[in-house]
């Protein structure tokens, strides 16, 4: 092919796929900042991040959602990482802001960017990714995922402008921080971050196995540095006229730079198919590929662990007779948490439940560190709602119907009877029993007054929806709502008293 | 009472005045007969048998159709109740047929903007979703009015407030000519019962303070703020028990009726009767009538009592 037909390809090649990334990073965002709703369908339950979380590897690998996983996985031995070059949210926010980054520097700075050697992270990161899902230490691999460390920052910053700087804790400082850092990286030297992903490093040690790939002919190389200056993961070495084809993203700016055609993406010609089987030989490729192991291990080991623990929560929690239990302020986790255990061993703080969340409930606040909870003094749990566990890309909240979702108690009420306005003030209310949608609180007379009726709360059938926290008018409230340690089943609606009281009804004269 | 005595003052104002001017030609006589009729028209109009369309397409014209509400080139504000994520079989909502008609019967009558307004309790998306009323909206060329947010409610002052003495207040509220009620008949386990005046409490941004500052009394005084022109109460599904949001199909009774009064407090009352309750044993039908915003006693009423 001539050099300048092929250039004009791979120029259109290089600006289609980042434009790809480009949209779905943007459609992320919009999300993250409460859009999903604009493109949500309540009447079927869906919306737009659901189906982006959906492209995501986490929900192969620690979901175990194996149509995904082998889809990218499949993909990545044959073709390299086109999942880290379009569906990637947190690389290609580092490619745009380090290509900004690169479009003002080479005004000002006239600073190139060179060839950065693998550093030992590559191969450290996985391997703590991997022992932290394997061993449920969320604080281990929860900063390490790339869709929780954007959904993270993106979701910190939003919060940060909606509610205020005095919002701001620990937890939140530090994901900020961290998201700080890797952008500052990424407009210095590109998408650092990319090299120590552990998803990155197990479709890396893939893509050095793929067929197609990118290939630098050195006869036409004549080291001229355009490829090395437009390289965003900085792996294309012209000292040694080679590129490191398991870090390339295929993002095809390096063919589209080279003036003399010498870098090109596709099959490799027989005489180098002996070379690409070389990619276990050098101890570089064999870390990575065992660090990979343990990181698809330690996930493999975490799902396959959480079901059996699923199985024998279902079991338990139907066994299960209802005791009314003592006051305890738990943090409550949104519907679907199942248990503690199963809950923090797969949450990667993505923060997508909160995104979508219609009531704004969901709160990463300083009780929840960096793992969802909920947070009852602005709205409250919605009954025919089921976002959260809809859209949550690990299985750390599990997909229910939505009929299960009404029975499944997510914590617990307590009335104080002496906080009641209607007990202290003696005057009508009832906006805690209005919005109870399953009748564990009803009115019922007051005293000998048959006009005054105060709430009675029949626990056993209390979801911890936090309706009752929200709208009971009482300062202090007069309900408090803990978490549970496991989350059970409810009988349901609780059944109406029998009453016999005779009613107008059709084909009655009126009563007046 | 006071508007039945004025109808009479006038119509025999009109006939005196008919008399005096007979030479001047027919004008007089004519408003003589029309103010007649006025005088002729019941006070509430209560109907059974029918849909809930139906029904009131019967009700509004015995209470001289619904020009006589909405003149041409009003703005109008109907407040259905629309505030629970619950489907039309569970009652807990204004059927969408019957806000579908009534936004018909405005543009009809000549009104230039017909506003649908209600500060949902549950989400308001899916709210308007599962009732049904966000597609009846679209579909009779009414304007919804959004209501989910601080910023569409205004702060309003309520002169001889008992309680309620400042609130905010919907701004469709303000900006129309006319207001609708357009209630469900519905148990309330906190005020008793919730018809057309405990309708309006959608209308106000600041629920808990109801609440806390005392729900009957509020629920009255927010009559001193608006007070519906009309109140139109469905009783097609009634939520008999567990209301105001039911939502089992044990707490639903079917009485295919409806009640339609220019007087709020009469319609209520009429409604709590429905309900089994009587009208002075409910608070805020009570205070409503003792500071004069309409009739609670049925038997001082004309009523028109229509079985289709």
């Amino acid at each position: 092919m001539d050099k300048n037909r092929k250039r004009i390809l791979y120029r259109g090649l290089s600006w289609g796929r980042f434009l790809a990334a480009l949209g779905i990073l943007v459609l992320f965002i919009m999300c993250y900042l409460g859009y999903s709703r604009v493109f949500y369908d309540v009447s079927v339950n869906d919306n737009l991040l659901w189906r982006l979380t959906r492209s995501q590897i986490t929900v192969g690998l620690i979901a175990l959602d194996s149509v995904v996983f082998l889809l990218i996985f499949l993909v990545s031995i044959i073709a390299g990482r086109w999942y880290c070059s379009v569906l990637c949210p947190f690389g290609s926010l580092q490619e745009t802001v380090w290509r900004v980054a690169r479009f003002f520097k080479s005004k000002i700075f006239k600073k190139r960017y060179r060839y950065i050697s693998p550093s030992a992270l590559r191969y450290i990161v996985p391997t703590l990714a991997g022992v932290g899902l394997a061993f449920s230490l969320p604080y281990l691999f929860i900063p390490l995922s790339p869709l929780g460390s954007f959904g993270r920052g993106v979701r910190t910053l939003y919060v940060l402008a909606i509610d205020g700087i005095s919002s701001l804790t620990l937890m939140m400082s530090i994901s900020l921080m961290f998201f700080a850092f890797v952008l500052v990286l990424a407009a210095m030297r590109g998408r650092r971050f990319c090299d120590w992903c552990p998803a990155g490093i197990l479709l890396g040690v893939c893509a050095n196995a793929a067929p197609m790939r990118i290939r630098l002919d050195e006869e036409r190389c004549v080291l001229c540095g355009s490829c090395e200056y437009v390289c965003p993961m900085n792996c294309v070495d012209l000292k040694n006229k080679t590129l490191d084809n398991d870090r390339c993203v295929l993002c095809m700016s390096c063919a589209a730079a080279c003036p003399k055609g010498a870098l090109s993406y596709g099959m490799p010609k027989p005489k180098e198919r002996e070379s690409r089987r070389a990619f276990l030989r050098d101890s570089s490729g064999i870390l990575a590929f065992l660090s990979s192991c343990v990181y698809v291990g330690g996930a493999t080991l975490s799902a396959i662990s959480t079901a059996r623990e699923r199985e024998e929560h279902k079991i338990a929690a139907a066994g299960e007779g209802f005791q009314h239990p003592i006051l305890q302020d738990l943090p409550i986790a949104p519907p679907g948490a199942d248990n503690a255990k199963n809950f923090l061993s797969h949450c990667i703080g993505c923060q997508a439940c909160a995104a979508v969340c219609p009531a704004e409930v969901i709160r990463f606040n300083s009780e929840s560190g960096l793992h969802p909870r909920l947070d009852y003094t602005k709205g409250y749990c919605q009954y025919n709602c089921k976002s959260c566990l809809d859209v949550c890309p690990t299985d750390a909240l599990r997909d229910m119907s939505i009929e299960e979702k009404h029975i499944t108690r997510i914590g617990i009420s307590f009335l104080n009877h002496s906080r009641c306005v209607v007990v202290t003030k003696g005057q009508s209310c009832g906006a805690c029993a209005e919005v109870c949608p399953t009748h564990a609180l009803r009115m019922a007379p007051l005293g000998n007054n048959p006009s005054l009726t105060a709430p009675v709360f029949d626990p056993e059938y209390c979801i911890g929806c936090g309706g009752c926290f929200n709208v009971c008018p009482a300062e202090p409230r007069a309900f408090v709502v803990s978490g549970v340690h496991v989350q059970t089943q409810t009988p349901g609606i609780r059944p109406s008293d029998d009453n016999n009281e005779e009613l107008f009804k059709a084909g009655d004269d009126f009563p007046f | 009472m006071e508007r039945r005595e004025f109808l009479k003052k006038t119509a025999a104002l009109g006939l005196g005045a008919g008399v005096m001017f007979l030479p001047r030609g027919l004008r007089g006589a004519v408003s003589a007969a029309q103010a007649a009729e006025e005088a002729a028209r019941p006070d509430l109009v209560a109907l059974r048998g029918g849909s809930s369309a139906a029904m009131f397409d019967k009700g509004i014209a015995l209470l001289g159709g619904m020009t006589r509400f909405v003149k041409k080139g009003q703005t109008v504000v109907i407040k259905p109740n629309m505030s629970w994520d619950l489907p039309e079989e569970l009652g807990p909502n204004t059927p969408p047929a019957l806000v579908a008609n009534v936004v018909r019967h405005c543009l009809d009558a000549g009104a230039k903007r017909v506003y649908v307004m209600d500060h949902s309790i549950e989400y308001w998306e899916s709210s308007l979703a599962a009732s049904g009323i966000g597609a009846a909206i679209k579909s009779s060329g009414g304007v919804y009015a959004p209501s989910d947010g601080a910023k569409y409610y205004q702060n309003v002052d309520v002169k001889g407030a008992s309680k309620l003495s400042a609130t905010q207040i919907h701004e469709t509220l303000l900006e129309s000519d006319v207001m609708i009620s357009v209630p469900v008949l519905k148990h309330h386990g906190g005020a008793g019962v919730s018809i057309a005046m405990k309708n309006l409490m959608g209308c106000v941004w600041n629920r808990r303070e109801y609440h806390s500052l005392g729900l009957q009394e509020c629920i009255a005084d927010f009559l001193r703020a608006r007070k519906p022109d009309l109140s139109v109460v469905d009783a097609y599904r009634v939520v008999v028990r567990n209301g105001p949001r039911g939502g089992s199909p044990d707490d639903v009774v079917e009485m295919k009726a409806q009640i339609i009064s220019p007087d709020p407090v009469a319609a209520d009352a009429a409604g709590a009767r429905m309900l089994n309750r009587e009208p002075s044993g409910v608070g805020h039908i009570k205070l409503a009538a003792a500071a004069g915003f309409g009739e609670l006693d049925l038997t001082k009423l004309k009523i028109e009592r229509v079985a289709l």
